[in-house]
């Protein structure tokens, strides 16, 4: 996603990986992202399967988790996965 | 009634006057409703970071030592993928109506085309970059206007800023208390823009409960727009108020003249959701854009990002021709509560006004000041 290019600490950069821990867990997620070409945002509900996988984001890491076999997801969203903020995230069966 | 209810722990915490927060995306209603003794909240999303750096070092030349902050809307989900076959998704039908659109209503065709639509395949590193800036130049409050601002604690905090987040949902309100933001936005329903799906008398006294012997605190927002709502407000619990709507009829809101008058003319029904820009639903202003797709024969507006991508030139040729009744700003219920185009410091003064007199009749006496 996202490398150091200049030899420097870049703390932009990204790390995913497997946590077995998580995933197969069922879960909501209060998504949403900025509306391209507006200044506003958009709220998406989400639920499914996490995958497992993680990605932090930068120092210190900004988290976030997998989501897949999306059983709720917005009209028309095509994707069969998306990341979302671990912090809204909400893990409906241990 | 002892003390004055008007002077709350924002008051103490943040050493402004009023418990009233500002949200615009004019650097000069935030450095004015600051200056009169509010909180202006700067929208920044949107800005290249370096843009975000010159507005942000404009405001504090103009307020000084008062409390200010910047608003970006960070992300809460993102999706990875080509977008490249968008364009073959959208129905021949759509086009076709959006043509005939511009034909029957003389829409010229866009001079400059904008990014309309299309995700940011960088949007974590973008609002990264654009919270460095504000922690660069120490803003004293980064406000996030969707996601969670938990993973910006520890850096904020470290400069000295502190760290505000919005929420639509009493579990998202549970998550940042828990993660120790210092303030909430509890923002209900009849709010502009993006709104959630619970009402503000419903949500606020919830998130109130949540944050009850938490050092964070919480504001109400959605159809604020009076005196009487911000006394409701406090009686609820809040510490203060946050609004967005009222300040678009101000004198120095850069919204254009002519919409400023349709708000002052609007009611709280003229405030309609519509996902005839973008495939979202967005709280405006009623106009002939949000009119025509609800019209017999209308295709449904299409899912985010296709609706952008289709309705991208048409807007762009709308706007480039100043065509007043297909423009549109958005707008909450609260623009009821717009009656004329004045200063905002004004607008500051009437709230505070307003909410003492609420206070003098629910005691029946003159309540501290």
């Amino acid at each position: 996603m996202v490398s150091p290019s200049n030899g420097m600490p870049d703390p932009h950069v990204a790390r995913v990986y497997f946590d077995p821990a998580i995933a197969g867990k069922r879960a909501q997620a209060d998504g949403g992202a900025e509306v391209p070409g507006t200044q506003h945002g958009s709220r998406d509900s989400f639920e499914g399967v996490l995958t497992g996988r993680r990605l932090d984001y930068g120092d210190p890491p900004w988290k976030w988790v997998e989501l897949g076999e999306l059983t709720e997801k917005p009209v028309g969203f095509e994707d069969a996965f998306v990341w979302c903020d671990e912090q809204y995230v909400f893990v409906r069966e241990s | 009634m002892h003390g004055n209810p008007l002077h709350t722990r924002l008051c103490d915490e943040y050493g402004c006057e009023v418990p009233i927060v500002a949200f615009a995306h004019t650097r000069d209603v935030i450095a004015a409703v600051t200056n009169a003794g509010g909180i202006g909240i700067f929208g920044g999303t949107g800005l290249a970071p370096d843009n975000l750096r010159t507005e942000i070092q404009w405001i504090k030349e103009k307020v000084g030592d008062r409390p200010f902050g910047v608003d970006l809307l960070v992300p809460a989900s993102f999706v990875e993928g080509n977008r490249e076959d968008l364009e073959a998704m959208i129905p021949q039908g759509h086009r076709d109506f959006v043509a005939k659109l511009m034909t029957d209503n003389k829409i010229p065709q866009p001079k400059s085309l904008r990014g309309e639509a299309g995700l940011d395949a960088n949007l974590l590193r973008r609002a990264r970059e654009q919270l460095d800036v504000i922690l660069d130049e120490r803003v004293p409050i980064f406000a996030s206007g969707l996601g969670s601002p938990a993973f910006a604690i520890e850096a904020a905090h470290a400069v000295g800023t502190k760290v505000w987040g919005l929420v639509g949902l009493p579990r998202q309100a549970r998550r940042q208390v828990e993660a120790d933001v210092d303030l909430i936005v509890a923002q209900g329903y009849d709010s502009g823009g993006h709104s959630g799906t619970i009402g503000t008398f419903t949500l606020v006294p919830e998130v109130v409960k949540l944050a009850k012997g938490s050092k964070t605190l919480v504001l109400a927002a959605g159809g604020v727009s009076s005196g009487a709502h911000l006394a409701a407000a406090l009686a609820m619990g809040a510490d203060g108020i946050w609004t967005g709507t009222i300040w678009l009829a101000t004198h120095e809101s850069q919204t254009e003249m002519f919409l400023k008058q349709r708000l002052v003319e609007a009611q709280a029904e003229d405030a309609v959701q519509s996902r005839a820009t973008s495939g979202k639903p967005i709280r405006q202003l009623r106009s002939n854009w949000s009119e025509v797709w609800k019209q017999p024969g209308a295709p449904e507006p299409l899912q985010m990002p296709l609706q952008g991508m289709l309705v991208g030139p048409i807007q762009t040729g709308i706007r480039e021709a100043k065509m007043e009744d297909w423009m549109t700003t958005p707008a909450g219920q609260s623009v009821v509560g717009i009656h004329s185009i004045r200063p905002a410091a004004e607008v500051v003064y009437d709230l505070v006004e307003e909410a003492q007199e609420m206070f003098d009749q629910l005691t029946g006496e003159p309540v501290g000041t």
